[in-house]
Formats: C-alpha cells, sequence, structure tokens
C-alpha cells in the first residue's frame, strides 16, 4: 500500500509475472552483453574468452522475450499493430519504441557476436 | 472518449495509466461472440442510447434517481442547475484531469482513493476467487491477485498458481481463432 501512495496509483498490478519475467531477461540479456565487452573494448583480458558465449547467450535470452510479451496480450494476433508506423501506431506509444528496441536490438547482437567469432 | 476495438492489442497500458480504474479488460466468455472481447474498453455512457435520444442505462434504471444525466454547457438543463445550486465534487481534482462526472455531498473516505482501492480490492479477490472456482480454465492469465496479503509463502503460491494458469491459458488464447 506505501507503494501505491508513493506511485500515487490505486489499482492491482495489469501486468504480472511474464512482464516481470521479461525485465528480468531483457536485464540478464544486457549484463551478459556488457560481460562480453569487457574484454574487446575495455580491455579486461581476463574476460576475452567468454566474450563469444556471452554475446551469444544474450541473444538467445532476448529470443525468450517476444514470447512472453505477445501471449501476454489480450489479443496476440494483433502484436504487429506495434510496427505498423503508417497507420496505427503512435510515436508518442512508449511500447512502439520498445517493440523496435526489441527487434533491433537482437540483430545488432548477432553483428556484434560475427565480429567476436570472426576477428578473433 | 471512445475506442477503435479493431485497433486494441489489449497490452493493458492503459490500465496501467489510469489514475480512476476506469479502464478493463472486457472478458473472453461473452454471452454474444460477435461483441468485441479481450480489448480494454470504459465506460462511454451508452454512446448508442444517447445519440438516439435516451438516457445512460446506469441513469434510466437508477430506482432513486440518484443519476443525472445531461448536457453542462446548456445553461437550461437540469444537470447545470444542479452544478449551479450544489456544492459539488470531482474524484482526485488534484491530477488536474477534470473530470466530468460530478458528485454531490462527496465526502469522508468514499472519495479517499486509498479507501476506494481496498473496498474494490476486496470486491475483486471475492470475484476473482468465485470465477476461479467455478471454472475450469481458471480465470485470466497471470497478473490477477489472488491473495490479499502478501507474505513470503502467499507470494510463492502466488507464482506458482499463475504460472499454471499461464500455460494453461496461453495455447487457449493463441489457437482460438482470430476473434
Amino acid at each position: 500500500m506505501e507503494g501505491h501512495i508513493i506511485a500515487n496509483v490505486y489499482h492491482h498490478e495489469y501486468w504480472g509475472f511474464p512482464i516481470a519475467l521479461y525485465f528480468w531477461l531483457v536485464g540478464g540479456s544486457a549484463g551478459s552483453f556488457v560481460i562480453s565487452t569487457l574484454g574487446w573494448v575495455f580491455g579486461v583480458k581476463k574476460y576475452k574468452p567468454v566474450a563469444f558465449f556471452a554475446s551469444n547467450f544474450a541473444t538467445v535470452l532476448l529470443l525468450i522475450v517476444p514470447v512472453l510479451l505477445i501471449t501476454d496480450l489480450g489479443k496476440p494476433w494483433r502484436f504487429f499493430h506495434l510496427l505498423m508506423i503508417p497507420s496505427f501506431s503512435h510515436w508518442s506509444a512508449p511500447m512502439v519504441w520498445g517493440s523496435w528496441f526489441i527487434l533491433t536490438y537482437p540483430v545488432g547482437m548477432v553483428i556484434y557476436s560475427y565480429f567476436v567469432y570472426y576477428k578473433n | 472518449m471512445l475506442q477503435r476495438y479493431n485497433r486494441c492489442i489489449g497490452c493493458r497500458t492503459c490500465m496501467v495509466a489510469c489514475p480512476y480504474n476506469a479502464r478493463h479488460l472486457l472478458t473472453p466468455h461473452r454471452r454474444d461472440r460477435r461483441n468485441p472481447r479481450d480489448v480494454a474498453d470504459k465506460c462511454d455512457f451508452c454512446i448508442v442510447r444517447v445519440t438516439r435520444g435516451l438516457a445512460p442505462l446506469c441513469v434510466a434504471s437508477c430506482t432513486g434517481g440518484a443519476m443525472i444525466f445531461g448536457d453542462r454547457n446548456d445553461p437550461d438543463s437540469e444537470v447545470a442547475k444542479m452544478i449551479k445550486n450544489n456544492k459539488t465534487f470531482t474524484l482526485r481534482p488534484e491530477m488536474g484531469n477534470e473530470p466530468q462526472v460530478y458528485y454531490i455531498g462527496l465526502d469522508g473516505p468514499i472519495a479517499d482513493p486509498e479507501f476506494a482501492f481496498h473496498q474494490r480490492a476486496e470486491e475483486v479477490h471475492r470475484r476473482e476467487n468465485t470465477f476461479k472456482r467455478d471454472n475450469e480454465l481458471g480465470g485470466d492469465m497471470a497478473g490477477d491477485i489472488i491473495d490479499t496479503e502478501m507474505d513470503f509463502w502467499g507470494l510463492m503460491r502466488h507464482i506458482g498458481r499463475n504460472f499454471k494458469t499461464f500455460f494453461g491459458a496461453a495455447p487457449h488464447k493463441i489457437f482460438r481463432g482470430p476473434y
């Protein structure tokens, strides 16, 4: 109840366990990405061997995320409404930005893994 | 405020953002399957009746005549006169949303959002538990509160039950057709 007073919201959690798990997975993915960059960007030699595994692990964690988010929707078949720029999407909606980030971030991670593997 | 039901994806962001608990998700168990389901909705003051010259059904069916519906901009209407002659209150005026539902004699704990939260919480829990007890599917997906008090073991029970209902309801939600 104190949290409700502090945040000035007086209702129940409409986003349940899948959304909490989504934040946990995204946080784990970002942490894994940071660990993989330690050896290559920040020059910590100790973490160079785990860089390839860590970058791939970040991608794998991100592949679980859309399943959770789409099945949590009331209308799962309409998830593409978030991605339709001209007609349906509002750029003021944070969820539209988030869905585009979730789409583009794994692509960048795959490119990054490619360079980690072949430019070793 | 009206809504396009064919665009809503049911992500519940508007329900999280609403300070009045006004928005809700329409149940998938509608009597008429042609009605919109699993989309967010809000009271629209019976727009179908109002556009045909009738009062909203809550006003028309109120046995005590406690509710009045009308055009506030028209100074001759009953609503405008009542607002002028009585001291009226709105819910959460400090937020500056200017809600157009005015209350006469709204005092004490009724207008307190904390009190309203507790009252609504008990009602929601009772209905949710009744629905979960009487239905095979077990109610909605994960995220609905079952236990009022959340100690450690209550949280563990909550997670376990929501895992079950989440994985039980996910294929049903996906493979039941386009509507």
